[in-house]
């Protein structure tokens, strides 16, 4: 749907003659800049789903007992509220790094769509379940409604963190043989190399090398932009060596 | 430096971990070193969110509305929790990575911090705040050879080439902590700092000096930027702890509490820059 719009902001936009790369490949190739863009967004972790954890705790009556959800939540939140800042913050500017490759990866859109359900699960609680939050507020197992949106709070963001690294795997890139249910929920068919069958690959011969994902693919020294020297964005290991940490 | 400059004779111990369980099953596996790595992630976040809740109260801020020690057994269990599933896993997936860690001066500043960490956050700050922020002296002597520890790490982070960087969000979680406790002036003259230092290293970075021609000239500029930062946080991380009116707590506790942040903030830093460096 927006395949041509990301492919633009990746590829077009701010694109350089000299330096033969675009402003978003510039920056996937940054002098530090990338890495600390995702090196906060994983720190910050810490802060934000470790304090999300605190709270849905609380929900669940398993923690905290016997201390009044308000105390914990109010304390609590503002934390929440810097961590999760911090993680849109830097996960918007890393999105900007590799804008359409992210749009067909079939991680990103299900760590995008479990997003979505955790700030649906905010606003259902702070609008809907909280109402009534007098009459369970010191109470040390909660009503059925303030666990279930604990239960999504947790298994959301559990799942979110879980997609979030899944992204840098290559296991489910378009380009390359994939099942009929990835090529259709990551839209394939709009992908440069798009959807490719096991007999195209072995009709060529040779099977596509991993790090050379497509028209997509971050610059490298050929393009005149000299790579820092741990290339950041892409995770090569896990196809050259399954199991090992780049 | 790494483990290798300091172990050489270890190479072949590092070189069969690979080959022994879990990491002979790990490694041939596409999917189980990404599966066990996340599952590091989420019991990161879990033991950051009970140290930072625990030692933020510790400081004064956060659960002040709740007795020390009530926050403290409270998040007992999902701080053991959390340090149980970091240090499982990270065994698995540092098995399976083994020689690469050998020689990675970012490893090595994740493990002595790492010990610095464990010493802070259970042998130290716990017992504190079930005294409700009263300090033995045999708790103090603990603490600073944690201290000690963890400055060595971070003198090993600010010098090693490639993963130097990482050391960036150690400042600012350092400034973090200055905003959630600190007084307004605090907050004032340090958001200014962290703002300027930050605009300008930039513009510096990639807008005065193209990188990648003025590469020694940038870098040093930005070595000195972070160390500048540093400066200032420490100045005014001073002069919160020891000017400060609330008294619930020593500023030897609150000291020890601002290094347990800190030192297991260092250690997820150094943890993602193995692979960034």
């Amino acid at each position: 749907m927006f395949h041509e719009f990301f492919r633009w902001l990746q590829e077009d936009l701010g694109f350089s003659e000299t330096l033969a790369a675009s402003w978003s490949q510039q920056f996937l190739g940054s002098f530090n800049l990338w890495s600390l863009m995702e090196g906060t967004h994983v720190v910050t972790l810490m802060l934000f789903a470790g304090t999300i954890w605190i709270v849905d705790l609380r929900m669940l009556g398993v923690i905290f007992k016997d201390v009044p959800f308000s105390k914990i939540n109010d304390r609590i939140l503002p934390y929440t509220m810097v961590g999760f800042a911090a993680m849109i913050v830097t996960g918007f500017i890393l999105f900007l790094a590799k804008p359409m490759d992210y749009y067909h990866n079939v991680w990103f859109r299900a760590k995008i769509i479990f997003l979505i359900i955790a700030s649906i699960n905010i606003f259902w609680f702070h609008y809907k379940v909280q109402k009534n939050q007098d009459e369970w507020d010191a109470n040390p197992n909660p009503p059925f409604p303030v666990k279930l949106s604990a239960m999504i709070s947790l298994t959301s963001w559990v799942l979110i963190i879980l997609f979030g690294r899944f992204i840098a795997y290559n296991w489910y890139e378009c380009g390359k043989p994939q099942p009929g249910f990835v090529e259709w929920f990551a839209e394939c068919s709009a992908y440069p190399g798009g959807v490719v069958s096991g007999e195209e690959i072995f009709e060529e011969g040779e099977p596509t090398e991993d790090e050379t994902v497509g028209e997509g693919a971050a610059p490298t020294a050929a393009d005149g932009v000299d790579p820092p020297p741990a290339e950041p964005g892409e995770e090569t290991v896990p196809t050259e060596a399954p199991g090992e940490e780049n | 430096m790494d483990f290798f400059t300091l172990f050489p004779n270890l190479e072949p111990w590092v070189a069969n971990l690979a080959t022994v369980w879990p990491a002979s099953v790990i490694k041939p596996s596409i999917w189980m070193f990404a599966v066990i790595e996340a599952v590091h992630l989420l019991m990161l976040g879990l033991l950051g969110g009970c140290v930072i809740v625990l030692n933020m109260r510790l400081l004064g801020a956060g659960l002040t509305n709740e007795p020390i020690s009530v926050v403290e057994r409270n998040l007992r269990l999902s701080l053991w929790i959390g340090v149980g599933g970091v240090l499982l896993t990270g065994v698995a997936i540092g098995m399976s990575n083994a020689e690469k860690l050998y020689t990675s001066p970012a490893f090595f500043v994740k493990m002595i911090s790492l010990a610095a960490g464990l010493i802070f956050s259970f042998g130290v700050t716990n017992v504190v705040a079930r005294n409700e922020g009263a300090i033995s002296t045999p708790m103090k002597a603990a603490a600073g050879v944690a201290f000690l520890l963890w400055l060595a790490s971070i003198g090993v982070f600010g010098s090693a080439i490639g993963a130097n960087p990482g050391t960036v969000h150690l400042v600012v979680a350092g400034y973090a902590i200055l905003f959630a406790f600190g007084s307004r002036l605090s907050r004032f003259l340090g958001g200014g700092t962290l703002a300027a230092l930050v605009i300008v290293g930039a513009v510096l970075t990639y807008g005065v000096w193209n990188v990648w021609d003025h590469y020694e000239l940038v870098t040093a500029i930005n070595i000195w930027f972070v160390r500048i930062a540093a400066l200032i946080l420490v100045g005014l991380l001073g002069y919160e702890i020891f000017a400060s009116k609330h008294a619930e707590t020593s500023s030897t506790v609150k000291l020890i509490a601002l290094f347990s942040i800190l030192t297991w903030v260092t250690i997820a830093a150094a943890g993602r820059w193995i692979g960034l460096s």
